[in-house]
């Protein structure tokens, strides 16, 4: 993983003005949800714990959850563990992944 | 594990410190066990077990390679954000002493420790408040009240 250590915090400045109501973070990783039910997700990668599909060791920035992989249902919650990712969708489901 | 909950209705308060808390940490007070891992029997790490004298709506610990804990934490009223334990990767969000401070300890393999809960400074000096925060292993992120999301680590 590359060094990228800040000791002040920072402004995740993509993040703006996107109605982000929560956020979770896992060992390495890092997810946001907005009101509208959709995530933003950055960080280690290496096991698919982001959710996102391409192979990638760690995501620099935060990328919206393709809708997709939630069969269309919004996320209600959000669990990271060390390594992987749980979501809660609208109709009771629960995704896991990474 | 570094935290532990005693209740706050056994537990003796000054008035204004009395006022009901809101969030997961709701009705009781933190206690801290800081930088002692979980179930050790080694007491000369727990060095600083005495208990935290603010009232916290809400906290996270965040975990080093070493298996030390730090702990993040948001006072119950005001929004602003406290941290303390293992100084690692810029975890801890404030300035990190050149010369020997009181609330620091340097460990044995070099490390530098906050012993107690330090106001991040950043943030009150922009009068940002902070409304939810996470921990990672080596990250921290946090939500402000001006819908911000801020990160270090």
């Amino acid at each position: 993983m590359k060094e990228l250590n800040v000791s002040k915090p920072q402004e995740i400045s993509s993040l703006r003005c996107k109605n982000i109501v929560d956020i979770y973070c896992g060992a390495g990783h890092s997810f946001a949800l907005d009101s509208y039910g959709s995530a933003y997700s950055w960080g280690a990668s290496a096991d698919y714990q982001t959710g996102h599909t391409q192979n990638e060791e760690d995501i620099y920035a935060p990328k919206r959850i393709d809708f997709n992989i939630l069969g269309g249902h919004k996320i209600k919650n959000i669990a990271c563990g060390i390594r992987h990712t749980l979501f809660l969708t609208s109709n009771h489901e629960v995704i896991s992944f990474g | 594990m570094s935290m532990k909950n005693v209740d706050y209705a056994s537990t003796k308060h000054s008035t204004q410190d009395n006022r009901p808390l809101t969030d997961i940490q709701g009705g009781r007070k933190l206690e801290s066990l800081n930088c002692r891992p979980f179930g050790s029997q080694n007491q000369e790490r727990h060095y600083n077990n005495k208990k935290i004298n603010k009232l916290f709506r809400k906290t996270a610990c965040g975990r080093t390679s070493h298996n030390r804990t730090q702990g993040e934490s948001t006072e119950g009223s005001s929004g602003w954000l406290y941290s303390w334990g293992v100084s690692k990767d810029g975890v801890l969000g404030h300035d990190i002493p050149e010369e020997d401070e009181e609330d620091f300890r340097v460990k044995e393999d070099g490390a530098l420790v906050c012993k107690t809960p330090k106001l991040i400074d950043y943030f009150v000096g922009l009068s940002i408040k902070i409304t939810k925060m996470s921990s990672g292993a080596g990250h921290i992120v946090a939500l402000a009240n001006n819908l911000k999301i801020y990160s270090w680590g």
